[in-house]
């Protein structure tokens, strides 16, 4: 069996997903296109999990979605969960799932949060209103929980919904019914033509119809008599009152009130007249912001890395001895292969693993918080001067994690124009893949100056970013549409299990995209290196791979690193920026000697500066470059993106060289 | 005669929208997904960034608007 958890965002949906499902199965494809989709597994069978959204009738890439699901996905029913502290507007979409006629399941959550503001909602009558089963749970206190994994055992066909849309209406909904292909489904046939009325226009590439034109007829006929009759200001206006009555007259029925105060909402309130103040809440949001690069890189993240780092230096002699006894030679291809290829250059990712969770935990937790929604708010008037929307914001500090979910985050960005915007200045976001370059350097050049070398490296990401946004949207990027409507959801304290489940997670990706990208590249790497014209390579000058850096290298002269060596790190840190690290500690000799050996190589701090900013600008990793070309289907697009941010990084690293040298 | 939108009202007050056909198609169509809607019951609860975004109450919700929409929600002057 196979469900679909449909709902409004912020009701708790993944919180349901990760208590139902015993084991967090896979990532694919939703039929039809290629986006991917969480599925989980629980006891009777498959949990599909949807992105929010607040009607079926889309508004922006991640609603789509919903409407190709419902229609192409193979399922045996719905989950729709409701916030049940918000139910006249969650059940909007509620009424748009069941007219459609499936299998359903409504899943009232919150119910911990209702009865806290004295309310209580008749469960019984409203699931024989609706004709389908209701079940009221809480995913804070788990309450329910197995009730609803009981229904979905025996849910089965329903007894049909129907909601009555005025004559005019109706008589459009019949005419568009005669139209469809297959005439057999009465209950689809009217959900798609009151869809079709409500100007879902994504639906009309999912299903056949016998005569387009007609169908715009009839739309653009029905509209005209809505107006002209004074049922509302459009279609989707009087389609929208019906069933505003329909849930009004529900709530009525079945929601009691006991005592009116809400006391959430006042502390609400009062904290949000600090968060989203005009210049102390910028001042929070800089201070979050830091937290969370302080406790990353310099209180937690540092002693953890050093601890792994020194496991290492304790496993390599090991693993030399290891080898020994089985039989290899001192200086042996073998030999040289696993301690100074392998291992070296996966010590050199693996030490940053405890930092990256670090980051990625505090994310979690204050993505859980519904601080993010404020922050939108508040930085939405400035960004709007660069071109941008407030929720720009979510995928810009998602990408301090990874480029790839960020990327995927802008689905949630309504204009086109503005969501390409945002993807294209993303990659200047300094990701989590971007901090052992820093890391290495920094602790070789500027020892006593770490953290704020670091902390340079995010803020000039940054401002490139900004700049950069700032650019495009006067020339290429004109005239975007600038809409913001933005849902204020209650501060909530983040529960344990989805911060810990995501921060899981996204480790484990990040784990094992290091762990397979890394070794091949690692592998291929040390032959480049090893091999050369003319066999094996006597000294890496006359590799392969410094053939290859030697080529590139004179671009990078006026950038202060003209050496085959760093090149030829950059090349391969395209693959996967982790990779840069790894090469550079097999280029220059791998485990003991490689830090001397780049001190030698870079010369200078201020070479050393310039080249870690250009590795934070130059091109957006491999993984980043397939999924904005998966995100926006378009391939000029995609290589305009490369072809931009490598110009960018050549002026900023140009221009900090240049100048730098002047001063030393 | 002067219409009276989201924008004039003072903090705290409470009125029924009653038309927003001056918005275009698409942020309209949004604004209603959100049950920002004629006849919808709405409050002003705060302006922020010096005047520039809107925090109204419908139904419950909170939602924040820009001030260019704020000005195109027509509502009752009571
Ligand atoms: N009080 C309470 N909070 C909940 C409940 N379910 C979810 N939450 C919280 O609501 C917020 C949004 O939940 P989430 O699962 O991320 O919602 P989604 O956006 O629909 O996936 C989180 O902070 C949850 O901890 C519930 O039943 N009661």
């Amino acid at each position: 069996m196979r469900y679909l958890l449909i709902g409004n965002p912020n009701v708790g949906k993944s919180s349901i997903f990760n208590l139902m499902s015993e084991s967090y199965a896979h990532v694919g494809n939703y039929g039809g296109i290629t986006v991917e989709k969480k599925i989980g597994q629980f006891k009777f069978g498959e949990l599909i999990d949807l992105p929010g959204t607040y009607s079926v009738s889309p508004s922006s890439e991640d609603e789509g979605i919903v409407t190709n699901s419902l229609i192409h996905e193979n399922y045996d029913g719905i989950v729709n969960i409701v916030d049940s502290t918000h139910l006249k507007r969650n059940l909007h979409l509620s009424i748009q799932l069941l007219e459609f006629g499936r299998p359903i399941v409504m899943a009232l959550n919150m119910m911990d949060e209702l009865n806290h503001s004295g309310k209580k909602i008749d469960i019984k009558k409203l699931s024989k209103k609706l004709k389908c089963h209701v079940v009221g749970l809480s995913a804070r206190t788990k309450e329910g929980i197995f009730d609803l994994v009981q229904q979905l055992e025996n849910v089965g066909e329903k007894e049909s919904f129907q909601l009555y849309y005025g004559k005019i209406i109706e008589e459009a909904i019949e005419q568009l019914m005669g139209l469809m292909k297959n005439p057999k489904n009465k209950a689809l046939n009217r959900w798609l033509a009151i869809q079709i009325l409500e100007g879902n226009h994504a639906i009309l590439e999912h299903i056949e119809v016998n005569n387009p034109l007609q169908v715009e007829l009839i739309v653009k006929k029905c509209e005209a008599a809505i107006i002209q009759n004074k049922v509302a200001f459009s279609l989707k206006g009087a389609i929208f009152n019906y069933r505003r009555d329909f849930i009004n007259n529900l709530y009525n029925e079945c929601l009691t009130t006991f005592t009116s105060l809400n006391k959430t909402k006042l502390v609400n309130q009062r904290i949000d007249r600090w968060i989203t103040h005009p210049i102390i809440g910028f001042f929070i949001f800089l201070f979050v912001m830091f937290s969370i690069y302080f406790l990353t890189f310099d209180f937690l993240g540092n002693y953890i890395s050093d601890a792994i780092g020194q496991l290492f230096e304790q496993i390599i002699p090991l693993a030399k001895s290891f080898l020994q006894i089985l039989g290899a030679k001192e200086d042996g291809i073998l030999m040289n292969l696993i301690i100074d290829g392998v291992l070296a250059g996966m010590s050199g990712v693996l030490v940053f693993v405890p930092q990256i969770g670090i980051l990625f935990l505090l994310l979690a937790i204050i993505e859980g918080t519904g601080y993010m929604t404020r922050v939108a708010m508040m930085l939405d008037t400035l960004l709007s001067k660069f071109g941008l929307n407030g929720k720009s914001i979510v995928p810009l500090v998602t990408g301090i994690g990874c480029n790839v979910p960020a990327i995927m985050a802008t689905r949630t960005i309504a204009d086109k124009k503005e969501r390409l915007l945002t993807i294209l200045i993303i990659p200047f976001m300094s990701c989590s893949a971007r901090i052992p370059v820093y890391g290495l350097l920094a602790s070789i050049f500027f020892e006593k100056h770490r953290a704020i070398v670091i902390l340079s490296m995010y803020i000039i990401g940054t401002v490139v970013a900004l700049a950069s946004a700032k650019i495009l949207s006067l020339s290429i990027f004109k005239n975007t549409s600038n809409q913001f409507v933005l849902e204020i959801p209650p501060y909530r304290i983040p529960s344990g299990r989805n911060v810990f489940r995501q921060t899981k997670l996204m480790l484990m990706d990040f784990i094992e995209k290091a762990g397979k990208f890394i070794l091949l590249g690692t592998i291929v790497l040390w032959f480049l290196q090893y091999m050369g014209p003319d066999g094996i390579a006597q000294t890496n000058d006359t590799s392969f791979l410094a053939y290859i850096g030697n080529f590139f290298a004179p671009l990078f002269q006026p950038l202060g690193f003209g050496t085959w060596k760093a090149a030829s790190s950059l090349i391969v840190g395209f693959l996967a920026k982790e990779l840069i690290v790894t090469s550079m500690i097999v280029i220059y000799g791998g485990e003991s000697v490689y830090a001397q050996a780049i001190t030698t190589s870079f010369m200078t701090g201020i070479s050393a500066y310039s080249f870690m900013v250009f590795s934070l600008l130059y091109l957006p990793c491999l993984a980043t470059v397939g999924v904005i070309h998966q995100e926006t289907k378009s391939l000029r697009f995609t290589l305009f993106a490369v072809g931009f941010t490598f110009i960018i990084a050549y002026i900023v690293s140009f221009i900090i060289y240049q100048v730098g040298i002047l001063f030393i | 005669m002067q219409y009276k939108s989201i924008r004039d009202m003072q903090i705290g007050e409470e009125s029924k929208i009653i038309d927003m056909t001056n918005m275009n198609n698409i942020v309209r169509h949004r604004f209603l997904d959100l049950g920002i809607a004629p006849d919808a019951q709405v409050r002003l609860i705060k302006r922020i960034n010096f005047n520039q975004l809107y925090i109204i109450e419908i139904d419950d919700v909170e939602i924040c608007i820009r001030q260019k929409d704020a000005k195109n929600i027509i509502i009752q002057d009571n």
